[in-house]
């Protein structure tokens, strides 16, 4: 073992940390270096010193003060201390319930506005149709162009010219 | 694997008995208060963030789960705590908890000032006390993570890996923390160790 690794195992060393050969081997590097082992002497002392310095005490009535504190804490959170009390199944029920009623407001308001959609796209559509000029004939004019347009026309398109067109194929 | 025996007392706060967090309050408000003072400073201040960590606990125990020792949960809560009133103590530009060491003029962390060996009193009593006057200077010029590494080593010598789950760091770092602290504390406390 060189000086550095000692030096890596002080830390294990003070903490009892090492495991016994390892502890023998810095033991055994210290009685041989005057330097690790001064180093050793001091990491020692310090932690020594640290280790043993005074500590505050806290005041005699501290954990009183802590149970008057967390009753205060208690009666500001009524709610909060209800729920945490609450078995955990009620708890999951209660989150379920709320799910679900959730979910059911917005099924409601989705099926709601599809029926009406559905509703006036019927409405349209019947209007539209009952506006449609009836064309006679039509097993006649299935190979013609004219049957290919025939669902680009609306109400307002001006009939006149497909008449004449059907009179010229009929007089054919 | 045996649950931690402060675990089994969380859990039974967790369902709100009041006597095992009672217990639990007595067990560890000294090592609790004393890493808050090494930060703090001030004696009174400590004792009710202390509080403030204790009542945090009861606050949030339904949390609480016992997949780690509630020592090494009890300890970042109180370290969170001290960073909190760290940052708003410097918000509110009032005194730093980090008595940071005084910078020279080129920006470098001047040299501790110590008493010339010779000058110390040669009473022993008197000495000591003069040693731990320093340890806990030496502690508070350490910066915030390695003194409450060194602070968490006191407490019962508390396992590397928990420290580092305390610290938020990785088994290594928190080694490599350790060490410096240990360094910094040997070259401060020299002067007044016996030979």
């Amino acid at each position: 073992m060189n000086c550095q690794q000692c030096q890596n195992e002080v830390d294990a060393l003070l903490d009892d940390r090492l495991d016994p050969p390892a502890a023998d081997a810095v033991r055994a590097h210290v009685a041989s270096c005057a330097a690790c082992a001064d180093a050793l002497r001091d990491y020692k002392a310090a932690w020594a010193a640290f280790a043993t310095a005074p500590e505050l005490e806290p005041s005699s009535n501290f954990v009183a003060r802590v149970m008057n504190a967390i009753d205060v804490v208690d009666r500001e959170q009524p709610a909060i201390r209800w729920m945490l009390v609450w078995p955990r199944f009620l708890r999951l029920a209660t989150a379920g319930a709320a799910t679900a009623f959730v979910v059911s407001v917005a099924s409601l308001g989705f099926l709601q506005k599809q029926t009406t959609l559905a509703m006036l796209d019927q409405r349209l559509h019947h209007d539209l149709l009952a506006e449609l000029p009836v064309i006679e004939h039509l097993e006649m004019l299935k190979d013609l162009d004219v049957i290919r347009h025939l669902d680009q026309l609306s109400p307002t398109v001006d009939m006149e010219p497909i008449e004449q067109m059907l009179q010229e194929i009929l007089s054919t | 694997m045996p649950l931690d025996p402060d675990a089994e007392l969380m859990l039974k706060v967790r369902r709100g008995n009041r006597a095992a967090f009672e217990t639990l309050v007595t067990k560890f408000q000294k090592p609790v208060i004393n890493m808050i003072f090494q930060s703090i400073s001030d004696p009174i201040e400590a004792e009710d963030l202390t509080q403030n960590v204790f009542v945090q606990v009861w606050k949030t125990r339904s949390r609480y789960k016992p997949t780690a020792k509630f020592s090494t949960w009890l300890f970042a809560i109180a370290r969170n705590m001290c960073l909190n009133e760290a940052r708003r103590r410097a918000r509110h530009r009032a005194e730093s908890l980090d008595q940071a060491p005084k910078e020279g003029a080129d920006g470098m962390e001047q040299p501790l000032q110590v008493a010339d060996r010779a000058a110390l009193p040669a009473d022993d009593a008197a000495l000591r006390c003069e040693l731990h006057r320093q340890v806990e200077a030496a502690l508070r010029m350490l910066p915030e993570v390695q003194r409450t590494a060194m602070m968490l080593l006191r407490h019962k010598e508390m396992p590397y890996e928990d420290i580092a789950k305390v610290l938020g760091c990785s088994l290594s770092a928190t080694k490599s923390i350790i060490h410096r602290a240990r360094v910094t504390l040997r070259i401060r406390l020299k002067p007044y160790l016996r030979p």
